[in-house]
């Protein structure tokens, strides 16, 4: 069962150059807010030491308007550079109103048939979900 | 795009959501549902010339007396029955009857101007689907219909398109694994430790203690006496009625019963520490009123222990935490962390005072170490009782959902059958 949210051309191609090329280390996308879009929001730079920490502040910042979010995030995460593309949807369970919540668990498989390559899916509903650790081992485990 | 029926986010959709105890009915996208209607109805066979409501439904000498108000009136022959078995519909005829009453009394507009939302147990057979999907059609001309598990919609009403649902309802408790939207049917569990099975114990712990259990529909009139004073009440003028009705309205004061005075505890029960628990008063419709005290934990230790059970082989019974251990062992190895870090807690029945904290101790000794348990559990009562409806509600009402509706036009060209295509 899926929403019918389609996802804007913009927020393929800049997941097409984060996938090939590699120009962005997390991508953040939201849903417009008509509800019927899922837009860009956000491209980071191009790989850096604290990438992860500026995506997580940027999403706790989202949460704290009460809203949901999407991020595409490259996860290197061993000492051979190895990196997985990871889809997250965040979704935080205390801040965000259900109808968000709703609409961002409902609309993510649409996303995800527009993002072929994706190597691994994080839900994450609050900031535990989102700590380093937590994706790490994720990406690590042999499984899915 | 099919049907584009309708333009804007203005779609006007009925939700309705049937459950063990109550059918939850009302317009998408607001917050709660319209209206609550018992699953049960009175059914009266051949009926005479009575006097004729808008209430009461004929159909070939039968009336149906559906909804709270007309249901609870004491008649002379009139059965309860429900519609529901094992949460799929069962008696169709009542269905429509239900659904009739509730279009004119609730809804009050005509079938064929609004879509329908409809929510199902998630192990409904095919039949089933596809039969409701053709009287929604062909009787009532809906101008589209969708019919969604109510697991998935918990599951996404809480953030989650991957979690175990634990529905602990009326009739059942039930783990559902829902893994990406999807409902995992084959690990579904179900066990008959719910609501109605509580209410069951509460009626043989009255007959224990010698406490008649009289509903209000027999009272005419009481006087207040001491705690634990026989009651001094006058009986009402009633026609005869039946068993099931008196049972029914039994149940009612028992399930206020249980709600008020239930207590789950902590800890797993014995005898010696259930003593030093405070004793909570309780009155009954007629006036008596005691305290009760380690009966408060024992009925709901039943829940989670079921060894507790008298008359029942202590095996044959699987417990709360049993229940979700199992369903989460017949997933796949690698989607169990997801499952369990993912527990969405629903249903009236999990409303019971320390039903949760009672459950993420039992797992949480059941599990590995490194195995991380998250319960989720909508914190008002509303939301854990109608998180299913507003799921529905909210899906519903969104501008971009009108594609996925089963249209009029779509039924018309691929018949019943693309209620499995549309609607997985």
């Amino acid at each position: 069962m899926s929403s019918g949210v389609q996802v804007s051309e913009d927020a393929i191609n800049t997941f097409r150059d984060m996938k090939d090329k590699h120009l962005h280390s997390y991508v953040i996308l939201k849903i417009n807010e008509k509800g019927d879009q899922i837009v860009l929001d956000e491209k980071g730079p191009k790989d850096d030491e604290t990438s992860h920490e500026v995506l997580c502040r940027k999403l706790q910042e989202a949460a704290e308007n009460k809203q949901g979010r999407y991020a595409l995030f490259d996860c290197i995460y061993d000492k051979n550079k190895t990196s997985k593309l990871c889809l997250i949807t965040w979704v935080d369970d205390a801040m965000v109103k259900i109808k968000d919540k709703m609409l961002y668990t409902s609309s993510k498989k649409q996303l995800q048939s527009k993002m072929e390559g994706i190597a691994v899916n994080l839900q994450c509903n609050s900031i535990e979900d989102l700590e380093w650790a937590a994706i790490v081992s994720k990406c690590a485990s042999k499984y899915d | 795009m099919s049907g584009g029926v309708y333009g804007g986010d203005e779609v006007g959709a009925i939700v309705l959501d049937f459950g063990g105890y109550s059918i939850r009915a009302g317009y998408a996208g607001e917050d709660t549902p319209k209206a609550e209607i018992p699953s049960s109805v009175g059914v009266l066979e051949e009926a005479e010339a009575v006097m004729e409501t808008d209430e009461i439904k004929k159909d070939g000498g039968r009336k149906y007396f559906i909804d709270t108000n007309s249901l609870r009136v004491p008649r002379k022959g009139m059965e309860v029955q429900a519609f529901l078995k094992d949460g799929m519909i069962d008696n169709w005829d009542i269905f429509e009857s239900v659904l009739d009453y509730t279009y004119k009394r609730h809804i009050q507009s005509e079938s064929q101007e609004h879509p329908v939302m409809m929510s199902e147990a998630s192990w409904n057979s095919r039949a089933k689907r596809e039969r409701l999907t053709e009287i929604m059609f062909e009787k009532y001309n809906v101008p589209a219909f969708f019919l969604c598990k109510n697991a998935v919609l918990s599951a996404f009403a809480n953030g989650r398109s991957t979690g175990l649902v634990v529905d602990s309802g009326a009739t059942y408790t039930t783990a559902v694994p829902v893994y990406d939207g999807y409902v995992l049917g084959q690990a579904i569990v179900k066990s008959p430790l719910a609501g109605d099975f509580i209410s069951l114990e509460c009626r043989k712990l009255m007959e224990e203690l010698n406490i008649d259990v009289i509903p209000p529909y027999m009272i005419a009139s009481k006087e207040p006496v001491n705690e634990n004073q026989a009651p001094k009440w006058k009986k009402k003028e009633i026609p005869e009625v039946t068993s099931s009705f008196h049972n029914y309205m039994v149940k009612d004061v028992l399930q206020d019963f249980a709600a008020s005075v239930l207590q789950v505890s902590d800890v797993p029960y014995e005898e010696s520490g259930a003593e030093s628990m405070p004793c909570t008063p309780y009155e009954f419709p007629n006036g008596f009123h005691r305290d009760f005290a380690e009966d408060r934990i024992k009925i709901p230790e039943m829940l989670f222990d079921p060894s507790q059970i008298k008359d029942v082989p202590s095996n044959s019974m699987l417990s709360v935490g049993h229940v979700i251990t199992t369903s989460v062992g017949m997933c796949d190895i690698d989607i169990r962390p997801s499952l369990y870090s993912s527990l969405i807690v629903v249903g009236g029945n999990s409303l019971l005072n320390g039903f949760s904290d009672r459950l993420n101790r039992d797992l949480s000794n059941k599990l590995t170490a490194n195995m991380r348990l998250k319960l989720i559990s909508a914190t008002g009562t509303s939301e854990r009782r109608f998180s299913t409806w507003i799921g529905g509600s909210i899906l519903a009402s969104l501008g971009s959902f009108q594609q996925m509706w089963i249209s009029k036009q779509e039924y018309d060209e691929g018949g019943k059958s693309c209620v499995e295509k549309k609607c997985p």
